[in-house]
Protein backbone atom coordinates (compact mmCIF):
# COMPACT_ATOMS: atom_id res chain seq x y z
CA UNK A 1 0.00 0.00 0.00
CA UNK A 2 1.30 3.47 -0.54
CA UNK A 3 0.36 6.57 0.84
CA UNK A 4 -1.89 7.49 -1.72
CA UNK A 5 -4.35 4.15 -1.54
CA UNK A 6 -4.37 5.02 2.35
CA UNK A 7 -5.69 8.41 1.68
CA UNK A 8 -8.11 6.90 -0.71
CA UNK A 9 -9.20 4.59 2.53
CA UNK A 10 -9.55 6.74 4.82
CA UNK A 11 -11.24 9.12 2.66
CA UNK A 12 -13.97 6.00 2.19
CA UNK A 13 -13.79 6.24 5.99
CA UNK A 14 -15.04 9.59 6.62
CA UNK A 15 -11.54 10.50 8.27
CA UNK A 16 -10.19 12.51 5.19
CA UNK A 17 -10.36 16.36 5.26
CA UNK A 18 -8.89 17.67 2.09
CA UNK A 19 -7.79 21.61 2.68
CA UNK A 20 -7.89 23.55 -0.31
CA UNK A 21 -7.03 27.08 1.42
CA UNK A 22 -3.61 28.16 1.04
CA UNK A 23 -1.75 26.80 4.27
CA UNK A 24 2.03 28.38 4.77
CA UNK A 25 4.96 25.50 5.04
CA UNK A 26 6.51 27.60 7.29
CA UNK A 27 5.30 26.74 11.12
CA UNK A 28 1.41 26.53 10.07
CA UNK A 29 0.92 23.58 8.86
CA UNK A 30 2.71 21.88 11.16
CA UNK A 31 0.96 24.33 13.61
CA UNK A 32 -2.52 22.65 12.34
CA UNK A 33 -1.46 19.01 12.35
CA UNK A 34 -0.17 20.00 16.05
CA UNK A 35 -3.64 20.84 17.20
CA UNK A 36 -4.97 18.09 15.21
CA UNK A 37 -2.75 15.61 17.13
CA UNK A 38 -4.01 16.82 20.46
CA UNK A 39 -7.74 17.05 19.86
CA UNK A 40 -8.67 14.54 16.68
CA UNK A 41 -8.39 11.18 18.51
CA UNK A 42 -7.41 9.51 15.37
CA UNK A 43 -10.74 10.29 14.04
CA UNK A 44 -9.47 12.81 10.83
CA UNK A 45 -6.51 13.34 9.18
CA UNK A 46 -5.60 16.47 6.77
CA UNK A 47 -4.64 16.82 3.04
CA UNK A 48 -3.03 19.73 2.18
CA UNK A 49 -3.91 20.54 -1.47
CA UNK A 50 -2.46 24.44 -1.04
CA UNK A 51 0.95 24.64 0.26
CA UNK A 52 2.01 28.40 -0.14
CA UNK A 53 4.53 28.24 -3.04
CA UNK A 54 4.02 25.18 -4.00
CA UNK A 55 0.04 25.01 -5.83
CA UNK A 56 -0.61 23.46 -7.81
CA UNK A 57 1.47 20.80 -8.94
CA UNK A 58 4.63 21.23 -6.88
CA UNK A 59 3.79 19.23 -3.69
CA UNK A 60 1.14 18.93 -0.89
CA UNK A 61 1.61 17.81 2.60
CA UNK A 62 -0.73 15.52 4.89
CA UNK A 63 -0.56 15.29 8.61
CA UNK A 64 0.55 12.60 10.40
CA UNK A 65 -0.89 9.60 8.36
CA UNK A 66 -0.87 7.48 11.96
CA UNK A 67 -2.73 8.98 14.62
CA UNK A 68 -4.46 6.94 16.75
CA UNK A 69 -7.80 7.07 18.66
CA UNK A 70 -6.77 6.95 22.21
CA UNK A 71 -9.65 4.70 23.39
CA UNK A 72 -9.50 1.81 20.47
CA UNK A 73 -5.47 2.72 19.33
CA UNK A 74 -5.53 -0.37 16.99
CA UNK A 75 -8.38 0.75 14.47
CA UNK A 76 -5.36 3.28 12.60
CA UNK A 77 -3.32 0.80 12.19
CA UNK A 78 -5.84 -2.17 11.45
CA UNK A 79 -6.66 0.05 8.73
CA UNK A 80 -3.10 0.46 7.96
CA UNK A 81 -2.66 -3.37 7.92
CA UNK A 82 -5.70 -3.38 5.83
CA UNK A 83 -7.94 -5.31 8.35
CA UNK A 84 -11.31 -4.07 9.18
CA UNK A 85 -11.42 -0.60 11.63
CA UNK A 86 -14.06 -2.63 13.98
CA UNK A 87 -11.80 -5.84 14.59
CA UNK A 88 -10.56 -6.41 18.33
CA UNK A 89 -7.76 -5.76 19.85
CA UNK A 90 -6.99 -9.58 20.54
CA UNK A 91 -7.41 -10.41 16.74
CA UNK A 92 -5.57 -7.07 16.08
CA UNK A 93 -2.80 -8.00 18.19
CA UNK A 94 -2.87 -12.08 16.89
CA UNK A 95 -3.02 -10.91 13.31
CA UNK A 96 -0.32 -8.24 13.75
CA UNK A 97 2.67 -10.57 15.67
CA UNK A 98 1.83 -13.27 13.46
CA UNK A 99 3.07 -10.82 10.10
CA UNK A 100 5.67 -9.69 12.39
CA UNK A 101 7.09 -12.81 12.97
CA UNK A 102 6.45 -13.82 8.94
CA UNK A 103 9.01 -11.28 6.74
CA UNK A 104 8.62 -11.18 3.04
CA UNK A 105 11.68 -10.68 1.27
CA UNK A 106 11.49 -7.55 -1.39
CA UNK A 107 10.70 -7.66 -4.77
CA UNK A 108 13.05 -5.47 -7.89
CA UNK A 109 10.81 -3.94 -10.28
CA UNK A 110 11.51 -2.09 -13.28
CA UNK A 111 12.49 2.03 -13.32
CA UNK A 112 9.59 2.36 -15.81
CA UNK A 113 7.22 0.97 -13.13
CA UNK A 114 7.89 2.68 -10.51
CA UNK A 115 5.59 5.48 -9.23
CA UNK A 116 8.70 7.77 -7.84
CA UNK A 117 10.59 7.62 -11.03
CA UNK A 118 7.67 9.50 -12.82
CA UNK A 119 9.77 13.16 -12.03
CA UNK A 120 13.41 12.72 -12.27
CA UNK A 121 15.93 15.69 -11.74
CA UNK A 122 19.49 15.14 -11.46
CA UNK A 123 23.02 17.17 -10.08
CA UNK A 124 22.17 20.52 -10.27
CA UNK A 125 18.54 20.08 -11.08
CA UNK A 126 17.84 18.78 -7.99
CA UNK A 127 17.02 20.74 -5.24
CA UNK A 128 15.63 20.17 -1.99
CA UNK A 129 13.78 23.41 -1.87
CA UNK A 130 11.45 22.78 -4.99
CA UNK A 131 9.45 20.35 -2.10
CA UNK A 132 6.99 21.60 0.58
CA UNK A 133 9.14 20.18 3.54
CA UNK A 134 8.09 22.00 6.62
CA UNK A 135 9.78 24.52 9.10
CA UNK A 136 8.28 22.52 11.99
CA UNK A 137 8.72 24.52 15.69
CA UNK A 138 9.92 28.10 15.55
CA UNK A 139 13.11 26.75 17.51
CA UNK A 140 14.21 24.58 15.18
CA UNK A 141 17.31 24.97 12.93
CA UNK A 142 15.92 24.25 9.70
CA UNK A 143 13.28 22.88 7.30
CA UNK A 144 12.76 19.17 8.74
CA UNK A 145 11.92 15.62 7.24
CA UNK A 146 10.22 13.69 9.96
CA UNK A 147 8.65 10.87 8.04
CA UNK A 148 10.62 9.20 5.92
CA UNK A 149 13.08 6.12 5.47
CA UNK A 150 16.44 6.69 5.12
CA UNK A 151 18.41 3.52 3.30
CA UNK A 152 22.12 2.76 3.27
CA UNK A 153 24.16 -0.56 2.58
CA UNK A 154 27.18 -2.14 4.39
CA UNK A 155 29.75 -2.36 2.01
CA UNK A 156 30.71 -5.57 2.57
CA UNK A 157 27.85 -7.60 2.87
CA UNK A 158 25.56 -5.74 1.23
CA UNK A 159 23.15 -5.57 3.96
CA UNK A 160 20.53 -2.77 3.50
CA UNK A 161 19.50 -0.63 6.69
CA UNK A 162 16.36 1.17 6.93
CA UNK A 163 15.88 3.70 9.77
CA UNK A 164 14.53 6.74 10.22
CA UNK A 165 16.72 9.59 11.29
CA UNK A 166 15.24 13.93 10.86
CA UNK A 167 16.93 15.42 8.28
CA UNK A 168 17.58 18.85 8.23
CA UNK A 169 17.34 21.20 4.61
CA UNK A 170 20.97 22.68 4.78
CA UNK A 171 20.77 23.93 1.30
CA UNK A 172 19.01 23.63 -2.23
CA UNK A 173 21.31 20.23 -2.42
CA UNK A 174 22.69 19.78 0.82
CA UNK A 175 21.58 18.01 4.36
CA UNK A 176 22.27 16.90 7.45
CA UNK A 177 20.80 14.58 9.79
CA UNK A 178 20.59 13.12 13.29
CA UNK A 179 23.56 10.52 12.92
CA UNK A 180 22.81 8.86 16.17
CA UNK A 181 25.28 6.82 17.14
CA UNK A 182 24.46 3.09 18.56
CA UNK A 183 22.17 2.75 15.21
CA UNK A 184 23.43 0.52 12.75
CA UNK A 185 23.62 2.88 9.67
CA UNK A 186 25.74 5.61 11.59
CA UNK A 187 28.09 3.39 13.71
CA UNK A 188 28.30 0.45 11.28
CA UNK A 189 27.93 1.33 7.16
CA UNK A 190 28.94 4.65 7.42
CA UNK A 191 31.84 3.97 9.75
CA UNK A 192 33.49 1.36 7.08
CA UNK A 193 33.11 3.68 4.48
CA UNK A 194 34.21 6.86 6.58
CA UNK A 195 37.58 4.31 7.67
CA UNK A 196 38.17 3.25 3.92
CA UNK A 197 37.97 7.36 2.60
CA UNK A 198 35.02 6.25 0.57
CA UNK A 199 31.71 7.92 -0.22
CA UNK A 200 28.73 6.16 1.51
CA UNK A 201 25.37 6.60 -0.62
CA UNK A 202 22.36 7.13 1.05
CA UNK A 203 18.59 7.48 -0.50
CA UNK A 204 15.94 9.26 1.62
CA UNK A 205 12.34 7.77 1.00
CA UNK A 206 9.67 9.97 1.47
CA UNK A 207 6.04 8.99 2.04
CA UNK A 208 6.33 5.11 1.22
CA UNK A 209 4.25 2.37 2.80
CA UNK A 210 2.95 3.91 5.92
CA UNK A 211 2.86 0.78 7.38
CA UNK A 212 6.47 1.14 7.72
CA UNK A 213 6.57 3.05 11.09
CA UNK A 214 5.77 -0.08 12.71
CA UNK A 215 8.80 -2.01 11.57
CA UNK A 216 10.78 0.74 11.58
CA UNK A 217 10.41 1.25 15.50
CA UNK A 218 11.87 -2.18 16.32
CA UNK A 219 15.00 -3.14 17.97
CA UNK A 220 16.11 -5.79 15.01
CA UNK A 221 19.13 -7.26 15.26
CA UNK A 222 21.88 -6.00 13.34
CA UNK A 223 22.04 -8.16 9.47
CA UNK A 224 17.97 -7.90 9.45
CA UNK A 225 16.87 -5.68 6.76
CA UNK A 226 13.58 -3.51 7.65
CA UNK A 227 12.27 -3.63 4.15
CA UNK A 228 12.08 -7.50 5.00
CA UNK A 229 9.30 -7.00 7.91
CA UNK A 230 7.70 -4.13 5.97
CA UNK A 231 6.36 -6.96 3.90
CA UNK A 232 5.48 -9.04 6.77
CA UNK A 233 3.42 -6.99 8.04
CA UNK A 234 1.85 -5.62 4.49
CA UNK A 235 1.20 -9.39 3.85
CA UNK A 236 2.72 -9.17 0.43
CA UNK A 237 6.77 -7.98 -0.70
CA UNK A 238 7.55 -4.38 -0.54
CA UNK A 239 8.43 -3.43 -4.20
CA UNK A 240 12.06 -1.43 -5.05
CA UNK A 241 13.66 -0.32 -7.66
CA UNK A 242 17.32 0.60 -8.68
CA UNK A 243 18.25 4.32 -7.28
CA UNK A 244 19.54 6.31 -10.15
CA UNK A 245 22.74 7.05 -8.69
CA UNK A 246 24.01 4.40 -6.76
CA UNK A 247 23.06 0.60 -6.01
CA UNK A 248 20.70 1.13 -3.34
CA UNK A 249 17.35 -0.31 -3.82
CA UNK A 250 14.65 2.00 -2.96
CA UNK A 251 10.43 2.08 -2.32
CA UNK A 252 9.73 2.02 -5.88
CA UNK A 253 5.98 3.56 -4.81
CA UNK A 254 7.49 6.25 -2.33
CA UNK A 255 6.52 9.86 -3.04
CA UNK A 256 9.55 11.09 -3.39
CA UNK A 257 13.08 9.52 -3.50
CA UNK A 258 16.30 11.70 -2.54
CA UNK A 259 19.51 10.42 -3.51
CA UNK A 260 22.86 11.67 -1.95
CA UNK A 261 26.18 10.86 -0.66
CA UNK A 262 28.49 11.54 2.36
CA UNK A 263 31.94 12.21 1.81
CA UNK A 264 34.51 10.54 4.10
CA UNK A 265 35.61 13.50 7.12
CA UNK A 266 32.91 16.03 6.31
CA UNK A 267 30.64 17.40 8.97
CA UNK A 268 28.09 20.16 9.73
CA UNK A 269 26.40 21.39 12.48
CA UNK A 270 22.68 20.30 12.75
CA UNK A 271 19.83 20.73 14.98
CA UNK A 272 18.61 21.87 17.20
CA UNK A 273 15.11 20.13 16.63
CA UNK A 274 11.93 19.73 18.61
CA UNK A 275 12.09 16.09 19.39
CA UNK A 276 10.23 12.87 19.71
CA UNK A 277 11.16 13.04 24.12
CA UNK A 278 9.60 16.39 24.21
CA UNK A 279 12.33 18.68 24.13
CA UNK A 280 14.63 20.91 21.77
CA UNK A 281 17.35 18.62 20.84
CA UNK A 282 20.08 20.66 20.35
CA UNK A 283 23.43 20.94 17.82
CA UNK A 284 24.41 17.71 16.47
CA UNK A 285 27.35 17.16 14.13
CA UNK A 286 26.41 15.40 11.23
CA UNK A 287 27.59 13.72 8.12
CA UNK A 288 27.24 16.27 5.13
CA UNK A 289 24.32 14.96 2.52
CA UNK A 290 25.56 15.85 -1.01
CA UNK A 291 22.29 15.83 -3.06
CA UNK A 292 22.67 14.01 -6.31
CA UNK A 293 19.05 13.29 -7.94
CA UNK A 294 15.54 13.99 -6.64
CA UNK A 295 13.10 11.36 -7.75
CA UNK A 296 9.09 12.15 -7.53
CA UNK A 297 5.76 11.38 -8.47
CA UNK A 298 3.66 14.03 -9.97
CA UNK A 299 2.82 16.43 -7.28
CA UNK A 300 4.16 14.68 -4.30
CA UNK A 301 2.96 14.22 -1.02
CA UNK A 302 5.29 14.94 2.44
CA UNK A 303 4.05 13.47 5.08
CA UNK A 304 4.49 15.91 8.04
CA UNK A 305 4.97 14.24 11.91
CA UNK A 306 5.14 17.04 14.82
CA UNK A 307 7.63 15.79 17.27
CA UNK A 308 6.96 16.75 20.79
CA UNK A 309 3.30 17.44 20.22
CA UNK A 310 2.11 14.79 23.09
CA UNK A 311 -0.29 12.07 21.10
CA UNK A 312 1.73 11.55 17.78
CA UNK A 313 3.03 9.29 15.34
CA UNK A 314 6.55 7.90 16.74
CA UNK A 315 5.32 7.50 20.62
CA UNK A 316 2.12 6.05 19.33
CA UNK A 317 4.25 3.32 16.76
CA UNK A 318 6.63 2.61 19.70
CA UNK A 319 3.41 2.08 21.71
CA UNK A 320 2.13 -0.61 18.86
CA UNK A 321 5.30 -2.25 18.51
CA UNK A 322 6.89 -2.89 21.91
CA UNK A 323 4.76 -5.94 22.57
CA UNK A 324 5.87 -8.04 19.57
CA UNK A 325 9.25 -6.83 19.60
CA UNK A 326 9.56 -7.39 23.42
CA UNK A 327 7.69 -10.70 23.03
CA UNK A 328 10.42 -11.85 20.79
CA UNK A 329 12.96 -11.17 22.94
CA UNK A 330 11.75 -12.24 26.41
CA UNK A 331 9.81 -15.70 25.39
CA UNK A 332 13.16 -17.53 24.27
CA UNK A 333 13.96 -16.46 27.70
CA UNK A 334 11.45 -18.46 29.47
CA UNK A 335 9.88 -16.13 30.75
CA UNK A 336 5.80 -15.86 30.75
CA UNK A 337 4.82 -13.23 28.77
CA UNK A 338 2.09 -11.08 29.51
CA UNK A 339 1.55 -7.79 27.65
CA UNK A 340 3.79 -4.59 26.83
CA UNK A 341 2.66 -1.05 25.70
CA UNK A 342 4.73 2.08 25.66
CA UNK A 343 2.93 5.03 26.59
CA UNK A 344 2.01 7.54 24.18
CA UNK A 345 1.29 10.20 26.99
CA UNK A 346 4.86 10.16 28.52
CA UNK A 347 6.38 10.33 24.84
CA UNK A 348 8.93 7.70 24.48
CA UNK A 349 10.45 7.25 28.07
CA UNK A 350 7.79 5.25 29.70
CA UNK A 351 6.82 1.37 28.77
CA UNK A 352 4.81 -1.07 30.51
CA UNK A 353 4.68 -4.79 31.33
CA UNK A 354 2.43 -7.40 32.87
CA UNK A 355 3.49 -10.20 34.18
CA UNK A 356 2.47 -12.84 36.55
CA UNK A 357 5.95 -14.21 38.17
CA UNK A 358 6.19 -17.47 39.51
CA UNK A 359 8.54 -16.13 42.63
CA UNK A 360 10.19 -12.59 43.76
CA UNK A 361 13.20 -13.83 42.01
CA UNK A 362 11.67 -14.97 39.27
CA UNK A 363 10.41 -11.37 38.98
CA UNK A 364 13.63 -10.02 39.68
CA UNK A 365 14.97 -12.10 36.77
CA UNK A 366 12.26 -10.76 34.48
CA UNK A 367 13.10 -7.43 35.23
CA UNK A 368 16.58 -7.59 34.44
CA UNK A 369 16.04 -9.49 31.31
CA UNK A 370 14.01 -6.59 29.91
CA UNK A 371 16.31 -4.22 30.94
CA UNK A 372 18.94 -5.93 29.20
CA UNK A 373 17.25 -6.19 26.02
CA UNK A 374 17.92 -4.48 23.33
CA UNK A 375 14.41 -3.33 22.70
CA UNK A 376 14.67 -1.50 26.36
CA UNK A 377 17.66 1.08 25.00
CA UNK A 378 14.90 4.29 24.47
CA UNK A 379 13.11 3.89 27.49
CA UNK A 380 13.75 5.20 30.88
CA UNK A 381 10.99 4.14 33.07
CA UNK A 382 8.69 1.45 33.36
CA UNK A 383 5.53 -0.02 35.43
CA UNK A 384 5.28 -3.91 35.89
CA UNK A 385 1.73 -4.67 36.63
CA UNK A 386 -0.37 -7.31 37.51
CA UNK A 387 -1.88 -9.63 34.29
CA UNK A 388 -5.36 -8.47 35.31
CA UNK A 389 -4.31 -4.22 34.44
CA UNK A 390 -5.60 -2.45 30.99
CA UNK A 391 -2.00 -1.35 30.53
CA UNK A 392 -3.06 0.24 26.81
CA UNK A 393 -5.32 2.51 29.22
CA UNK A 394 -3.31 5.34 30.49
CA UNK A 395 -5.72 5.55 33.32
CA UNK A 396 -4.98 2.06 34.61
CA UNK A 397 -1.68 2.59 34.82
CA UNK A 398 -1.43 5.62 36.48
CA UNK A 399 -3.67 3.82 39.01
CA UNK A 400 -1.74 1.06 39.22
CA UNK A 401 1.26 3.28 40.28
CA UNK A 402 -1.12 5.05 42.82
CA UNK A 403 -2.63 1.63 44.40
CA UNK A 404 0.53 -0.69 44.28
CA UNK A 405 3.75 1.42 44.48
CA UNK A 406 5.16 1.85 47.79
CA UNK A 407 7.68 5.35 47.39
CA UNK A 408 10.09 3.39 50.13
CA UNK A 409 10.80 0.69 47.43
CA UNK A 410 11.66 2.48 44.32
CA UNK A 411 15.58 2.42 44.77
CA UNK A 412 14.83 -1.36 44.58
CA UNK A 413 15.06 -1.22 40.45
CA UNK A 414 16.33 2.70 40.32
CA UNK A 415 19.96 2.09 38.10
CA UNK A 416 22.39 5.21 37.25
CA UNK A 417 24.95 5.16 34.67
CA UNK A 418 23.50 3.37 32.48
CA UNK A 419 22.93 4.29 28.53
CA UNK A 420 21.68 7.39 27.94
CA UNK A 421 19.66 7.90 24.77
CA UNK A 422 20.58 10.56 22.82
CA UNK A 423 17.32 12.57 22.93
CA UNK A 424 16.64 12.43 26.39
CA UNK A 425 17.32 15.31 28.35
CA UNK A 426 18.04 13.75 31.98
CA UNK A 427 22.01 14.70 31.65
CA UNK A 428 24.06 16.98 29.93
CA UNK A 429 24.97 17.56 25.85
CA UNK A 430 28.35 15.43 26.40
CA UNK A 431 26.70 12.46 28.92
CA UNK A 432 24.26 12.35 25.54
CA UNK A 433 26.85 12.35 22.91
CA UNK A 434 28.55 9.53 24.71
CA UNK A 435 25.29 7.35 25.50
CA UNK A 436 26.83 7.68 29.35
CA UNK A 437 25.14 8.47 32.96
CA UNK A 438 21.76 7.45 31.70
CA UNK A 439 19.05 5.88 34.25
CA UNK A 440 16.71 3.64 34.35
CA UNK A 441 13.51 2.68 37.15
CA UNK A 442 11.17 -0.15 37.51
CA UNK A 443 8.13 0.28 39.02
CA UNK A 444 7.09 -2.65 40.72
CA UNK A 445 3.44 -3.14 40.66
CA UNK A 446 2.40 -6.16 40.91
CA UNK A 447 1.10 -7.51 43.73
CA UNK A 448 1.14 -11.13 44.04
CA UNK A 449 4.34 -10.87 47.05
CA UNK A 450 3.54 -7.92 48.52
CA UNK A 451 2.68 -7.53 51.93
CA UNK A 452 -0.88 -7.40 51.90
CA UNK A 453 -1.18 -5.86 54.73
CA UNK A 454 -0.05 -2.59 52.61
CA UNK A 455 -0.96 -3.70 48.99
CA UNK A 456 -4.20 -1.35 48.63
CA UNK A 457 -7.03 -3.50 47.47
CA UNK A 458 -8.70 -1.78 44.34
CA UNK A 459 -12.46 -0.74 44.58
CA UNK A 460 -12.56 -1.19 40.64
CA UNK A 461 -15.84 -0.19 38.69
CA UNK A 462 -16.86 -3.78 37.48
CA UNK A 463 -16.07 -4.74 41.49
CA UNK A 464 -18.16 -1.85 43.08
CA UNK A 465 -21.29 -2.18 40.63
CA UNK A 466 -22.79 -5.52 39.89
CA UNK A 467 -23.58 -6.52 36.37
CA UNK A 468 -27.00 -6.12 36.77
CA UNK A 469 -26.83 -2.65 37.91
CA UNK A 470 -24.42 -1.77 34.44
CA UNK A 471 -26.47 -3.35 32.05
CA UNK A 472 -29.27 -0.67 33.67
CA UNK A 473 -26.57 1.84 33.42
CA UNK A 474 -26.12 1.26 30.19
CA UNK A 475 -29.45 0.57 28.98
CA UNK A 476 -29.78 4.36 30.16
CA UNK A 477 -27.20 5.74 29.00
CA UNK A 478 -27.79 7.26 25.66
CA UNK A 479 -31.44 8.48 26.91
CA UNK A 480 -29.70 10.25 29.96
CA UNK A 481 -27.69 12.61 26.89
CA UNK A 482 -24.57 10.80 26.35
CA UNK A 483 -23.44 10.26 22.79
CA UNK A 484 -20.70 8.67 23.15
CA UNK A 485 -20.95 4.65 23.43
CA UNK A 486 -20.10 2.82 26.61
CA UNK A 487 -17.88 -0.05 26.29
CA UNK A 488 -17.40 -2.34 29.63
CA UNK A 489 -13.73 -2.76 30.46
CA UNK A 490 -11.99 -6.11 28.56
CA UNK A 491 -8.21 -6.77 29.55
CA UNK A 492 -6.49 -7.49 26.67
CA UNK A 493 -5.10 -11.41 26.24
CA UNK A 494 -1.86 -12.43 27.16
CA UNK A 495 0.37 -12.40 23.72
CA UNK A 496 0.31 -15.86 21.96
CA UNK A 497 -2.84 -17.12 24.59
CA UNK B 1 15.16 43.28 7.78
CA UNK B 2 15.79 39.93 8.66
CA UNK B 3 15.82 37.77 11.84
CA UNK B 4 19.03 35.55 11.96
CA UNK B 5 20.41 32.98 14.37
CA UNK B 6 24.24 31.22 15.46
CA UNK B 7 25.13 29.28 17.94
CA UNK B 8 26.87 30.35 20.49
CA UNK B 9 30.02 28.45 20.41
CA UNK B 10 31.06 30.28 17.03
CA UNK B 11 31.01 33.54 19.28
CA UNK B 12 33.58 31.80 21.49
CA UNK B 13 35.33 30.68 18.71
CA UNK B 14 35.53 34.16 16.89
CA UNK B 15 35.59 36.14 19.85
CA UNK B 16 39.08 38.21 19.39
CA UNK B 17 38.34 38.82 15.74
CA UNK B 18 34.48 40.05 16.78
CA UNK B 19 36.10 42.14 19.25
CA UNK B 20 38.03 44.00 16.97
CA UNK B 21 35.33 44.70 14.21
CA UNK B 22 36.54 41.70 12.33
CA UNK B 23 34.34 39.87 9.78
CA UNK B 24 34.53 36.04 10.44
CA UNK B 25 32.96 32.83 8.59
CA UNK B 26 29.78 31.44 10.17
CA UNK B 27 26.96 30.15 9.28
CA UNK B 28 23.52 31.45 10.49
CA UNK B 29 19.93 30.58 9.55
CA UNK B 30 17.10 33.07 8.67
CA UNK B 31 13.78 32.92 10.80
CA UNK B 32 11.80 34.33 7.99
CA UNK B 33 12.10 31.79 5.55
CA UNK B 34 13.94 28.81 7.86
CA UNK B 35 17.05 28.81 5.16
CA UNK B 36 20.83 28.53 6.08
CA UNK B 37 23.34 30.38 5.08
CA UNK B 38 26.90 30.66 4.76
CA UNK B 39 28.72 34.11 5.16
CA UNK B 40 31.35 36.47 5.98
CA UNK B 41 29.67 39.02 8.33
CA UNK B 42 30.51 41.30 11.08
CA UNK B 43 28.73 40.58 14.56
CA UNK B 44 28.63 43.17 17.51
CA UNK B 45 27.02 42.95 20.56
CA UNK B 46 24.80 45.91 20.51
CA UNK B 47 22.62 47.33 17.26
CA UNK B 48 24.90 51.07 18.12
CA UNK B 49 28.03 49.13 17.70
CA UNK B 50 27.07 47.86 14.21
CA UNK B 51 24.89 50.39 12.45
CA UNK B 52 22.50 48.94 9.76
CA UNK B 53 23.14 45.84 11.38
CA UNK B 54 20.25 43.09 11.49
CA UNK B 55 18.74 41.11 14.14
CA UNK B 56 20.98 38.32 15.62
CA UNK B 57 19.65 35.18 18.00
CA UNK B 58 22.14 33.51 19.70
CA UNK B 59 21.19 30.29 21.21
CA UNK B 60 23.37 27.82 23.33
CA UNK B 61 24.37 23.88 22.14
CA UNK B 62 21.22 22.82 23.70
CA UNK B 63 19.32 24.80 20.93
CA UNK B 64 18.13 27.68 23.79
CA UNK B 65 17.88 30.72 23.05
CA UNK B 66 20.01 33.10 25.35
CA UNK B 67 20.81 36.52 24.85
CA UNK B 68 18.54 38.60 26.48
CA UNK B 69 18.99 41.13 23.78
CA UNK B 70 19.56 40.12 20.37
CA UNK B 71 23.06 41.04 18.89
CA UNK B 72 23.61 42.68 15.52
CA UNK B 73 25.14 40.63 12.43
CA UNK B 74 25.89 42.61 8.99
CA UNK B 75 26.56 40.22 5.88
CA UNK B 76 29.29 41.04 4.19
CA UNK B 77 29.28 38.29 1.57
CA UNK B 78 27.12 35.06 0.88
CA UNK B 79 29.58 32.15 0.55
CA UNK B 80 29.14 28.75 -1.13
CA UNK B 81 29.63 25.85 0.77
CA UNK B 82 30.70 23.89 -1.41
CA UNK B 83 33.69 26.60 -2.01
CA UNK B 84 34.46 27.44 1.35
CA UNK B 85 35.24 24.98 4.12
CA UNK B 86 33.07 25.22 7.12
CA UNK B 87 34.00 22.66 9.90
CA UNK B 88 31.51 22.85 13.24
CA UNK B 89 33.22 24.49 16.28
CA UNK B 90 33.28 21.33 19.36
CA UNK B 91 30.98 22.19 22.17
CA UNK B 92 33.75 22.16 24.35
CA UNK B 93 34.62 26.06 23.66
CA UNK B 94 33.54 27.80 26.53
CA UNK B 95 32.22 31.34 25.81
CA UNK B 96 34.54 34.24 27.04
CA UNK B 97 32.96 36.97 26.30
Amino acid sequence: MDIREYLEILEREGMLTKIDQEVDWNLEAPCITAMLMRVSQGKHFILFNNVKGYYPDKGRLVADLRLLNRRRFWEVPALLLGLPRDISLDDFRDEYLRRYNSPLKPTEIAAADAPCKEVIKMGKDANLLDLPIPFVHRTDGGRYLTDHWVINQDPDTGWTNVAVYRFMVKGPRRGAALWTMGQHGPSIHYMKYEARGKVCPVAIAIGADPISVFALAVSWPAGVCEYDYVGGLRGQPLELVRAETSNLLVPARAEIVIEAELRPGERTDEGPFGEITGFTHGRNVSPVFHINCITHRKNPIIPIFVSGAKWGTTSQSIAISVGPDFYNHLKPLGFKFGDACGDSDALTSFIAFTHDPESPQELNQFIHAFLSSKAYIIHSNTLVCDTDVDIHDARDRWEQVGLNCNPQNFSQYQYSDSFMYALHFFTDVENRFRNTDGGKCVFDCTTKFKNMDFVTRKNHFEKAFPEPIRKRAKEMWSKLGFDESWEEKKIPRPFMA
Amino acid sequence: MNKYAMFEVYLAKNWADIEAGKEIICEIFRLDDASIHLVKAKIAKKPEELPGGEELIIRNDEGAWIAKNPWVIKIIEELDPDEVEFTPAPSAIKPVY
